[in-house]
């Protein structure tokens, strides 16, 4: 499998290969507030899974869903990073071109959050566009600034 | 006698060697900081600890950060082309911003092959290249900034002058401009090092004490000062022409960290647009005071427009200043700057400008000569309150202008033990 | 597996764990601090305060202040949490662990937080603030009530306020529009209309039109008595609308205390006035008698308390006929469909005043308490929650000052139109 490499380095520095499977990252993750289809297949756990059996991870959809909070480190007895796991993933998929599930922002086009995480806000707070959820957080302090300096 | 001076640093400096992109973590014994308290004391004991490699070093104070008023001072120091040493201030918050990065001092040594850049985003010191920063400052300024939640706070920059040689480039903060009138732009271009960026992502624990400290002290100089757009000016003795243009462009004032002096401005003029028609509103910082004044002598009034395109070219105003005349146009001064910019040889003779004289190429030759009038101690003379200062880790240019603040005031924010101050003032050797 | 089993292992949501707040009684004075940007000069004491609050350190990146050094333009500002009426923090974080309590204030439980940072991504201003490389979440607490960066700010650019509560116009208007009632419908009668115009008159300029349209003549002292209205109109904006108008006093009176469940969508054109108009006068032309007159409700109210005695039958159906209109929006008749409206929203549109949301201390999407009670519902919700200060269509303004009233930070106010008193106003997008 191509990037088979790649993978493989960002596993170890993130030492996934030290996951037990308890599922305590799957009790603590946010994601399962957010979106009613939570499954195994966005779970951290179920991504360590994922990349270990040699599943073609980088074109999951599943990678995108993760919101980078840590919780899932902080908690875990083997001392996996999560985040880690998931930005270097997130990076290997962009480098290589394949699905991008990630929100660009609108004025400094850096790539700020997946598209999922960001259509979880858009609906909390009652599903009308918003012209200030398309800029990464940067930016959108920097609007703020023009409009009211 | 241990001054317990460790506690206001990281205990760390870097070693960045350019000519193998090599980044070394070095940690320093506290004897250092007892031996030489900080700032440009320790600055020249590593120029001469790594002398023969021709290094730079960027340092800051014990008091860098801290409560104490304008703590935002780092020091660079180097070794000039006719081998004097050269200690340049650079105030805004590019002294905490290095510190509290987790690094006290940086030292850069050898040469680049490809122009590089040093950048300290998030506590991780890099060299990364820097093909993509070309242009005038503004244009390279909006390439670093626009780089969402990494771009950095402070970017110190050089710019096209450096570039094609000029000994009078300059390295700016950013578009503020800079106190560098010693060529340190040019060391760094023969370094091929073009920027250095800084973005701090920690911190030092200050004693809780001194905020209040502080804070009483900011009140008690702004108390002093009521115009503060001219203050320094005023000080400097530049003449009327000066505080007129200030007057007639003067949008707002600014202020470096925790400074309560604000001796900043930014300036607004009408640029008139290319082809003649109508004008474009352009606004340029009022930072580099010695600048301001050279150039006002000799054109009194677009002094704002030619100190704009002296630092979009990274060039120090001082020099530019020489070749300029009253009598000619905006555009065919404009010229001659940017031919400045483009000139390898040094067109300048010597290195005072008429008028103004500067004090001391040892402070990089930009500190304004201003007269500290009514010092309480010993510590009264130009050279000693700006050697305090630049050991210290406050703002020259506040000291200066800020005379009633004793030797006393400002060690009380080092430490409240008689021994400790004692042993401090005779190592500043002040004497109240 | 069971029934009962089944029931037992069914999922616990959030919702069950800790539900949001139910619609609370929100403080009448909520605590905030307010941000005076012409004052800021950039020297960062807030976020060096701020941050040794949350850390124990001076570290900027760990505070819950941002200092933004704007290079273009020489503007500073700091972004600070606004606390929202409606924090969209608070709807967003999905472990709910942001919550609003009964003192205004807006914090972070940080035994619940996991720090995902959703809540900077839900904020318009991107206020609580990510450390760059611990990924910890810091939002403004207000310090319990006495915030550090207020206390500390050597320009007095950061105050602390609870906002004013007392808005008097009320107490001016209520008995102006009483007053007004009283006479136009009960002592002067019948003056209104031009119907029976009486030697003293002030006659309705839309009944002037239409009875110039039937009789084909022009009476001159009638238009210019008409004039007066218009004039008052061009002068004070659709003041008649808001403190005079005997109906508009009735719709205010009902509106208070009826609900509201919206209009359909056809009937929500602020044009179908002009074309009322336009029919009234065009069927006055066509028909030779006032159409508009005879089934209007101003009209109904000012006449049917006549000589012929107490409030008249058929007639006075038409003014409750029309006023359930009110159970749709606030003064939806007004909005939409009242010719004599129409005719002072042209001459507003041309007028001297204005009203100005979103000057310098307005809290933007964090308060829009003037949006939730403007009666002609203008004042863009939309533009308010992108940080814009929306132009107000004086067309549609009637000048009840009810915004001016509630607005606790003194931003709503009443300026001639060439008055310039904030940054950049932007026409309103939409509003129905």
């Amino acid at each position: 499998m191509k990037n088979g490499k790649d993978i493989h380095e960002i596993m170890k520095a993130c030492g996934a290969y030290a996951c037990v499977e308890c599922g305590r990252c799957v009790a603590v993750c946010p994601m399962a507030e957010m979106y009613p289809d939570f499954s195994i297949e966005m779970s951290p756990r179920g991504i360590i899974k994922k990349a270990l059996m040699s599943v073609n991870i980088l074109e999951d959809e599943y990678i995108w869903y993760c919101t980078e909070c840590n919780a899932g480190t902080d908690v875990c007895p083997a001392g996996v990073s999560d985040r880690d796991l998931i930005k270097g993933l997130r990076r290997l998929a962009i480098e290589n071109g394949v699905v991008k599930d990630i929100r660009t922002c609108r004025s400094c086009g850096e790539q700020y959050f997946p598209v999922h995480v960001m259509e979880y806000i858009s609906d909390k707070l009652a599903g009308e566009p918003r012209e200030f959820l398309e800029m990464c957080p940067a930016c959108r302090r920097k609007v703020y600034l023009m409009r009211n300096a | 006698m241990d001054l317990q001076l460790a506690r206001f640093f990281n205990s760390k400096m870097a070693l960045v060697d350019l000519s193998d992109s090599s980044v070394e973590y070095i940690p320093l014994p506290s004897d250092v900081f007892t031996e030489h308290i900080g700032g440009m004391n320790i600055n020249a004991m590593l120029l001469s600890e790594y002398s023969g490699t021709e290094p730079i070093v960027l340092g800051t104070g014990p008091l860098t950060g801290s409560f104490a008023p304008a703590s935002g001072l780092m020091v660079a120091s180097f070794v000039s082309k006719e081998n004097a040493i050269s200690h340049v201030p650079f105030m805004l918050n590019s002294g905490p911003q290095l510190k509290f990065s987790g690094v006290d001092f940086v030292v850069i040594i050898g040469r680049a092959e490809k122009p590089v850049m040093l950048e300290l985003i998030d506590n991780t010191l890099r060299i990364s290249s820097a093909d993509n920063l070309t242009g005038t400052l503004a244009e390279r300024e909006k390439i670093l900034m626009s780089q969402g939640k990494v771009c950095p706070e402070i970017a110190l920059l050089t710019g096209q002058a450096a570039e094609s040689g000029s000994p009078h480039a300059c390295l700016s903060i950013g578009l503020w401009g800079s106190l560098d009138k010693a060529s340190l732009g040019a060391s760094l271009a023969d370094k091929n090092l073009k920027a250095i960026t800084l973005k701090a992502a920690g911190g030092i624990a200050f004693d809780e004490a001194t905020i209040e400290m502080g804070s009483s002290l900011a009140k008690k100089v702004r108390e002093s000062f009521r115009k503060r757009q001219y203050v320094v000016q005023d000080k400097m003795g530049s003449g009327e022409g000066a505080k007129k243009i200030i007057k007639k462009h003067f949008k707002k004032s600014h202020a470096c960290y925790h400074c309560p002096l604000a001796c900043m401005s930014y300036l607004e003029y009408r640029q008139p647009k290319a082809g003649g028609r109508g004008s474009r509103r352009q606004g340029v910082f009022l930072f580099d005071h010695a600048g301001f004044a050279a150039l006002n002598a000799k054109r009194p009034t677009d002094t704002p427009f030619m100190l704009k395109e002296c630092i979009d070219r990274g060039l120090d105003p001082v020099a530019a200043a020489r070749y300029l005349d009253p009598k000619m146009s905006a555009e065919k001064s404009l010229v001659r700057i940017l031919d400045l910019a483009a000139n390898q040889q040094d067109m300048a003779g010597s290195k005072q400008p008429e008028g103004i004289p500067a004090k001391s190429a040892v402070f990089g030759d930009g500190i304004p000569t201003i007269e500290p009038t009514g010092a309480a101690d010993d510590f009264d003379t130009w050279e000693k309150r700006v050697s305090l200062a630049m050991a210290l880790g406050i703002c020259p240019i506040f000291m200066l202008c800020c005379a009633d603040i004793v030797g006393r005031d400002l060690l009380a924010f080092v430490s409240s033990q008689e021994e400790h101050l004692e042993a401090l003032q005779e190592k500043l050797s002040i004497q109240s | 597996m069971q029934e009962g089993a089944k029931e037992y292992y069914s999922q616990l949501t959030l919702d069950d764990i800790r539900p949001l707040p139910e619609k609370q009684k929100l403080p009448r004075r909520p605590p905030v601090i307010v941000f005076n940007p012409s004052r800021c000069s950039g020297c960062g004491t807030c976020e060096m305060v701020c941050s040794n609050r949350n850390v124990n350190m001076v570290a900027p990146a760990s505070s819950s202040v941002k200092v933004l050094r704007a290079e273009d333009r020489g503007r500073n500002f700091a972004i600070l949490c606004l606390h929202c009426r409606e924090p969209l923090c608070m709807e967003a974080c999905p472990v709910r662990a942001i919550d609003k309590e009964e003192d205004g204030i807006v914090r972070i439980r940080n035994i619940f937080c996991v720090e995902c940072g959703i809540c900077t991504l839900a904020c318009p201003e991107s206020a609580p603030l990510i450390e760059p490389v611990s990924g910890k979440v810091h939002k403004c607490d207000l310090c319990d009530g006495d915030p550090l960066c207020a206390k500390y700010c050597p320009e007095d650019a950061l105050h602390f306020y609870h906002g004013k509560s007392l808005g008097w116009i009320k107490f001016l208007r209520w008995p102006v529009q009483a007053i007004s009632f009283l006479l136009l419908v009960m002592i002067l009668v019948g003056t209104f209309c031009y119907f029976t115009a009486g030697v003293v008159s002030l006659p309705c300029p839309t009944g002037t039109l239409q009875n110039i349209a039937s009789t084909k003549t022009l009476v001159l002292t009638g238009v210019g008595a008409a004039m007066v209205l218009i004039v008052l109109t061009f002068l004070f904006g659709r003041i008649f609308c808001g403190w005079i108008c005997p109906f508009g006093f009735f719709l205010d009176l009902v509106g208070t205390f009826t609900p509201k469940f919206g209009l359909p969508k056809f009937l929500k054109s602020r044009m179908i006035k002009y074309g009322i108009l336009a029919g009234a006068v065009g069927g006055a032309a066509g028909l030779g008698f006032q159409p508009f007159c005879t089934v209007c409700p101003i009209g109904s109210i000012c006449r049917s308390y006549g000589p012929g005695g107490v409030f008249k039958g058929a007639e006075l159906a038409i003014v409750p006929a029309v006023a359930t209109l009110e159970l749709g929006q606030r003064r939806s008749w007004c909005r939409y469909l009242c010719p004599v409206g129409a005719v002072l929203a042209l001459a507003a549109k041309i007028g001297l005043m204005k009203i100005v949301i979103g000057a310098q201390q307005c809290k933007k999407f964090s308060c829009m308490q003037c949006a939730d009670i403007c009666p002609m519902g203008i004042i863009d919700r939309e533009a308010l929650r992108e940080g814009i200060a929306p132009a107000i269509p004086m067309d549609e303004c009637i000048m009840c000052m009810r915004c001016v009233d509630k607005c606790p930070y003194s931003s709503a106010k009443i300026r001639f139109r060439w008055q310039k008193t904030i940054p950049g106003e932007v026409k309103a997008w939409t509003y129905s």
